[in-house]
């Protein structure tokens, strides 16, 4: 049996008035049933155009895959009709956008937007059964008074909630893959582990695949079997959690883990990682990290790195990966 | 700290009376019940906060999903009256000042919300974006404003090229930076920070961080910093607040507050909060319980259905935020 999803050396491109913006360059991963990718990496790395273009729902205007493959079930989504593509959309494939808002219809109430992939997708008509279903589902991800709150619209819930509600509606349809782009961020800790705690639930249930995109390094630890580093448009690390967190091998994720903030770290500034982002719409040659990367050798500025592995399942883009697992 | 004396100036020295203050202040929502014609409900989305900001200090303000911290910042912007209470800055009413002050007032105050995909004009360039309160609000002459806007881009870390370019070329997390620059263009006497970094990776994060402490210090801003991660929070904040379904339950100095935490949900809180451990991290639910809803406030207290060590008494009664060490205050029966 194929993996549930293998993505290979996926290409998306913007074509702006200021250059082509290689928002994602060449990623490559795959996806078992049953398992949780956690996906990280810098603000603008391209987190959330990998994932829309495996659903291939690119913002409207200027992108464009335009190399790669997404194979879900060992069939290639980027080769079949958009028709085919909206069905597996929401029954076989959920995605949750990163911005709420984008999902969710402003003039309709929230119920009746829950009700509509239940109908679409089910093909479920009675109304008191749908409503139950709806209720359900909003009880599930911890909203309060669930029977009053589905009359409500979208501007009538807090940024948390209308989170929460996209993602009871993305597990409603219990699909086989599941794609969150950051479905945590305006959670408190103990709402977010609620949630996190019913995502891994309905995982089991139905031997779900998950992407979780997120920026919290804690939600990864807590919930995911892998990682994958991002760092301008590529993985540039890739491996099992205890791996990645253990023994880091790309400069980049090493920055990354020490950014994380603690309580009780006393400290006048916080530590980053110096320099700016990279520009995608300018790589420079060599490695892309390499103006900012702590570890940098001459080499670096102008021979790109090619990844390299460590043992069958942990990979990273460096020339000095082998000496960074050492130290 | 000395005070000069008051010209026209509309904001306060640090150590004055205070910035901005809630007086007992509550919103209530009206939402609709089931059925067509059913009545409707009232939602208590703030229910009897008061708090105040002294210039040039950060109040952290943490709570659960849904609790009204943005509602609260709301009212902080005068973007919305409170049912009843008292919103002030620097003193005075914002519900009955004149033209001009309502003008000064939104000079004074900025904010940067949750979302910023909502929050910028996609039909515009950054320029504007970035420069609109400068062009509404000051006089400064074209070659200023560009000037002002390059040096606000480099403030929060982007290109000088960005300038030219709209909204949606940016990723979620570029897009908070030129909202933040947009904020601190005309040197706001206070900022309300709706989490503004929950969209940042750690590293950009503590840049903004960073910048925003830099910004304080250099311009005397206070803040108003609402946001889920602790650790940001300690980081930036003189006080803290902490709420639970619309009232404050503990109110204290920062130091005080993670030192020696009273109120169990600000326990809870802290609990829930450590650094990322991979196998060592449960999903165990930090509180058990549903949380109560708004719309239905538990009798006594409002805490008391998920409260690990509440007694007979937390049901019949409402406990008040009584001040049990100096400047920490909570709202609790069973703390002494
Ligand atoms: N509609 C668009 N037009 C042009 N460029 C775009 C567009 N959408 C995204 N990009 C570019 O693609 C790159 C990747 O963006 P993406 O949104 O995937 O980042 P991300 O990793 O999800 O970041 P964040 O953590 O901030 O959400 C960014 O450099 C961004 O500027
Ligand atoms: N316009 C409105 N009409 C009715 N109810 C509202 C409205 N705005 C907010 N509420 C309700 O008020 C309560 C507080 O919402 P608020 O947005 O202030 O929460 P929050 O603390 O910011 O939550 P989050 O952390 O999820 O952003 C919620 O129950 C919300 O549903
Ligand atoms: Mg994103
Ligand atoms: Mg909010």
């Amino acid at each position: 049996m194929p993996p549930l999803l293998e993505v290979k050396n996926l290409q998306t491109h913007f074509i702006t008035r200021s250059g082509v913006a290689r928002a994602v360059d060449g990623v490559t991963f795959s996806l078992e049933r049953g398992q949780t990718l956690g996906l990280v990496g810098e603000s603008g790395s391209g987190k959330s155009v990998t994932c829309s273009s495996i659903v291939r729902l690119l913002p409207k205007g200027s992108g464009r895959i335009v190399g790669g493959e997404v194979l879900f079930e060992g069939r290639n989504l980027l080769d079949i009709s958009e028709n085919e593509m909206r069905r597996i959309r929401g029954s076989q494939i959920s995605f949750v956008t990163q911005d709420p808002m984008t999902s969710l219809n402003p003039v309709y109430s929230i119920g009746n937007q829950m009700e509509e992939p239940l109908r679409y997708h089910q093909g479920m008509r009675n109304h008191g059964q749908l409503h139950a279903k709806v209720v359900e589902a909003l009880t599930q991800v911890g909203i309060p008074s669930p029977e009053r709150r589905v009359k409500d619209y979208p501007h009538q819930l807090s940024g948390g909630q209308r989170q929460r509600v996209v993602t009871a509606m993305a597990i409603e349809c219990q699909p086989s893959l599941l794609i969150a782009d950051e479905p945590t961020t305006a959670l408190d800790v103990t709402v977010q582990i609620q949630i996190l705690r019913l995502l891994k639930d309905v995982q089991k249930e139905l031997n779900l695949g998950m992407i979780l995109v997120t920026h919290d390094l804690s939600v990864i630890a807590r919930t995911c079997d892998k990682v994958a580093v991002m760092y301008a448009g590529r993985i540039v690390e890739e491996g099992p959690i205890d791996e990645i967190f253990a023994r880091p091998r790309h400069p980049y994720t090493r920055s990354l883990m020490r950014a994380i903030p603690q309580i009780g770290r006393k400290e006048d500034r916080l530590y980053s990682i110096p320099g700016q982002p990279p520009d995608v719409r300018r790589l420079p040659q060599g490695c892309p990290f390499a103006p900012r990367c702590p570890d940098v050798i001459d080499r670096c500025t102008h021979e790109a790195p090619t990844e390299q592995f460590f043992g069958s399942n942990h990979r990273a883009r460096c020339l000095r990966a082998e000496e960074m697992g050492a130290s | 700290m000395t005070t000069s004396p008051a010209s026209t100036v509309t904001a306060p020295k640090a150590g004055d009376t205070p910035l901005i203050e809630l007086l007992n202040v509550t919103k209530v929502y009206t939402v609709r019940a089931g059925g067509f014609r059913g009545q409707g409900r009232q939602l208590r989305a703030v229910d009897g906060v008061s708090l105040s900001v002294p210039a040039a200090t950060t109040l952290g303000l943490v709570g659960e999903s849904g609790c009204g911290k943005t509602t609260l910042s709301r009212l902080l912007l005068r973007q919305e009256p409170p049912t009843t209470g008292e919103v002030r800055y620097a003193g005075k009413n914002v519900w009955s000042m004149g033209r001009g002050g309502q003008k000064d007032f939104h000079r004074q105050v900025s904010a940067v919300f949750q979302d910023p995909y909502s929050s910028l004009n996609p039909r515009h360039r950054v320029r504007e974006i970035v420069t609109e309160p400068l062009m509404v609000n000051s006089g400064m002459s074209r070659h200023d404003r560009e000037e002002k806007l390059q040096s606000l881009l480099s403030d929060v870390g982007l290109p000088p090229a960005a300038a030219g370019l709209y909204p949606h070329e940016f990723s979620g997390g570029q897009r908070q930076r030129i909202a933040i620059a947009r904020a601190i263009a005309l040197n706001p006497g206070l900022v309300v920070l709706d989490e503004p970094v929950s969209a940042l990776d750690v590293s950009i994060r503590a840049q903004i961080l960073n910048l925003l402490k830099e910004l304080q210090e250099r311009h005397q801003i206070a803040y108003v910093f609402i946001a889920h991660d602790l650790a940001a929070v300690e980081h930036m904040s003189d006080q803290m607040a902490v709420m639970y379904l619309g009232a404050l339950v503990e109110y204290a100095p920062v130091e005080g507050l993670y030192g020696n935490p009273l109120h169990p949900y600000t326990k809870a809180l802290l609990l829930a909060s450590q650094p990322p451990q991979p196998g060592k991290m449960s999903l165990e639910a930090p509180l058990s319980g549903e949380v109560p809803s708004p719309l239905n406030l538990p009798s006594g207290c409002r805490f008391r259905t998920r409260c690990p060590i509440a007694e007979a008494r937390c049901a019949e009664l409402s406990p008040q935020l009584r001040e049990v060490r100096p400047g920490h205050y909570v709202s609790c029966h069973l703390v002494n």
